[in-house]
């Protein structure tokens, strides 16, 4: 089978990561050894300027190749040791400059060097940051980890989550988890293997989210346990919904330490362009441009997390620019930030009741900024969620799933592509609630939002329609694949057993599926697929209808 | 008038590691044409083969530099306006000031992230095609 290509530049970037390690030990050991002769002989004080070079070269290369620590550090000694490589180029006499060299190195720059090798043993894990594209069924699973003694409900456990799209990997006892074993993203334990708090393994924790099955309730064992970085605490039953939504919640809160999206609006290009760099280096996505008229169509296309412009540009108002953003209802929460040179607390409060969110006084720091646009990116994203997310769910809200469904439906028309939209109800909901409440009602339908989620690509677009309706729109997927993928979930989510009482009960669901670019709308694809809905409702429930094209 | 796709790029660069990142990332991950030369000269050289319609230009080489790499570039007829992109070790303003004074159209700091080095740098061609 050929190995995909996100796989297969993985491992090149592996091996040529080998081999800048495998050549930079001994360019270090030479750098080392050059600079110190340096410093004991006068003659040899030229080897300063190759020593630099060699520096400046392992600042720019060491992070793209996976040792940012190295590069960091890197950066710093050739600053250090610039102005020294600069008198020799100049031609200042040999012997002051490595009087001053060796002052250098003794006040802390010798042990930095001499460190530097190793660094070489600090990489990142080639895997970070690799969000790229996903196919329908998406590859870039969340590993799950189990430390179970009690095998039998470790293998249960993991074939109930193994269902909602995770991959799960099950060992008896946390000795036998192996070093190599590094890609886990989090990590369920049985709280009796937590009793030896000196384990050599328990550090592996504290960097990854971890579910405790756990049936003391008692106030000593639990601060214990949230002591030993425990984030949350499950009874040992098999209610695997409900667990389902633990993972998902905790995994959920490391995914939004993410980067930011951000635009930057500003006439003055030069200062743009350094902005982009800087925000860009910090790991934020970037959309710069120095022309406001074409915001609009920039915010519509890039949707960024917050937007940043300066107070005056050209013939335009940036005050002004805010107050029309917020005629569209869609940028009413976008929070702007301004640049402004002035200090003036009257012009600022000006701007804020004219529609801007804050102000970042100019000439602002490298460092401010980026730290600034951060917190500001996860502050915004966080708000976002709560206004635009349903509550129960954490999927869109009918008007923003309809907006985005209208924009892929524009944009299927514009570059050519098939896209395809679908509804979903769960079948005889109402008896699900008559029965066993509404609690045990809306563990089924987050189940299922939950589900939906997983097993779909980060790019799809899922949003609760109803109360036990939802809408799922499949950018750039034939209308087969489509079918197939949403069967799939069909027949694997039948098989989740819920807890009502003490009764086990399933629930299934009905799906219509119509392709979006064959109607004139995203409101009659919609319609379409609606009806499909009711075709398959009609004729038993349970499954998977196409919008027959006559309907059209 | 439909806008004009961004497929050639000529590379120059002297660090062959830096060299083979790049070409993972803009050939791999980014789908585009790579020539990647290691040195200014080589670049001349090759220039006529690959046509590019973006030139990526380390600023630290050993003989020519990256600025005089660009200036020898565009006075050959037909790559007086190619968008042009620096990467450099060191970000500061005026430094990137400098580089857009010399007619880059934008400056890509290093250590740069190949995952998305093909996004930057599609991102820049966007915004010359939009202001050229």
């Amino acid at each position: 089978m050929p190995e995909s290509p996100s796989s297969e530049v993985r491992k090149k970037l592996e091996t040529l990561r080998n081999r800048f390690q495998d050549k930079t030990i001994s360019e270090i050991e030479g750098l080392v050894a050059s600079i110190f002769s340096a410093s004991q002989r006068p003659e040899a004080i030229g080897e300063l300027v190759a020593a630099y070079q060699l520096l400046h070269r392992l600042a720019g290369s060491a992070g793209t190749l996976g040792f940012t620590q190295l590069g960091e550090q890197a950066r710093k000694l050739e600053l250090a040791i610039k102005p020294f490589a600069d008198q020799v180029t100049e031609g200042a006499e040999r012997e002051h400059v490595r009087q001053q060299l060796r002052q250098l190195l003794a006040s802390g720059f010798e042990k930095d060097l001499v460190g530097l090798g190793s660094l070489l043993g600090v990489a990142d894990p080639v895997s970070t940051g690799w969000h790229k594209p996903v196919p329908v069924e998406s590859d870039n699973q969340f590993v799950l980890l189990i430390l179970d003694p009690d095998q039998q409900h470790g293998d249960l456990v993991s074939q109930g989550l193994a269902l909602y799209g995770y991959e799960v990997r099950s060992l008896s006892s946390a000795d036998q988890w192996p070093d190599s074993m590094g890609d886990v993203d989090l990590v369920m334990i049985r709280d009796t293997l937590l009793q030896d708090e000196g384990a050599s393994w328990l550090s592996r924790l504290h960097k990854l989210p971890v579910i405790c099955f756990s049936e003391a309730h008692d106030f000593a064992t639990r601060y214990r346990l949230a002591r030993l970085n425990v984030d949350a605490c499950v009874d040992a039953t098999l209610d695997i919904p409900a667990l389902a939504d633990q993972v998902e919640q905790l995994l959920a809160e490391g995914l939004a330490t993410l980067s930011g999206k951000v635009m930057i609006v500003d006439d003055d290009r030069e200062l743009l362009e350094h902005y982009r760099v800087v925000l860009t280096s910090g790991g934020m996505q970037v959309r710069a441009f120095d022309d406001p008229s074409r915001m609009l169509s920039e915010l519509a296309e890039f949707r960024p997390d917050i937007l940043l412009m300066d107070v005056q540009m050209g013939q335009y108002e940036g005050p002004v620019l805010a107050r029309m953003l917020r005629f569209q209802a869609e940028w009413l929460s976008l929070p702007i930030i301004f640049f402004s040179s002035e200090a003036d607390r009257d012009l600022q409060l000006d701007v804020l009741a004219r529609g801007g969110d804050d102000f970042v006084t100019k000439p602002v720091s490298d460092e401010y900024l980026l730290r600034t646009v951060r917190i500001r990116c996860f502050r915004a994203r966080q708000l976002d969620k709560l206004v635009s997310l349903d509550s129960l769910t954490g999927l869109l809200k009918h008007a923003l799933a309809k907006t985005e469904l209208n924009r892929e439906h524009a944009r299927a028309a514009r570059s050519g592509h098939s896209s395809v939209v679908a509804m979903l109800d769960l079948d005889h909901f109402k008896r699900v609630n008559d029965s066993y409440g509404h609690g045990v009602g809306d563990m089924v339908i987050k189940a299922l939002s939950n589900l939906l989620r997983h097993r779909l690509r980060d790019t799809d677009i899922i949003g609760r329609y109803g109360g036990e309706e939802f809408v799922v729109v499949l950018p750039e997927c034939s209308l087969v694949k489509a079918v197939e993928v949403l069967e799939a979930l069909n027949k694997d989510f039948a098989q989740l057993a819920f807890k009502g009482g003490s009764e086990e009960f399933s629930v299934t669901f009905s799906a219509g599926v119509a392709e979006l670019n064959a109607y004139e709308s995203g409101e009659q694809a919609i319609d379409a697929a609606d009806r499909a809905l009711y075709e398959r409702k009609r004729a038993g429930r349970n499954g998977v209808t196409v919008a027959s094209e006559s309907n059209s | 008038m439909p806008p004009e796709n961004l497929k050639r790029i000529l590379m120059v660069e002297d660090e062959p590691d830096i060299r083979t990142v790049a070409e993972l990332a803009l050939e791999a991950i980014g789908g585009f044409e790579l020539t990647a030369c290691e040195s200014g000269q080589q670049a001349l050289d090759k220039i006529e083969e690959c046509r590019p319609q973006l030139i990526v230009l380390d600023v630290m080489m050993p003989g020519m530099d990256g600025p005089a790499t660009l200036k020898a570039i565009r006075s050959l007829t037909g790559y007086a306006n190619t968008p042009a992109v620096f990467m450099t070790a060191k970000v500061q303003s005026d430094e990137v000031q400098g580089y857009l004074e010399l007619g880059a159209a934008g400056v890509i700091p290093k250590p740069f992230d190949p995952l998305t080095l093909a996004d930057q740098i599609r991102d820049i061609w966007n915004e010359a095609r939009a202001i050229g």
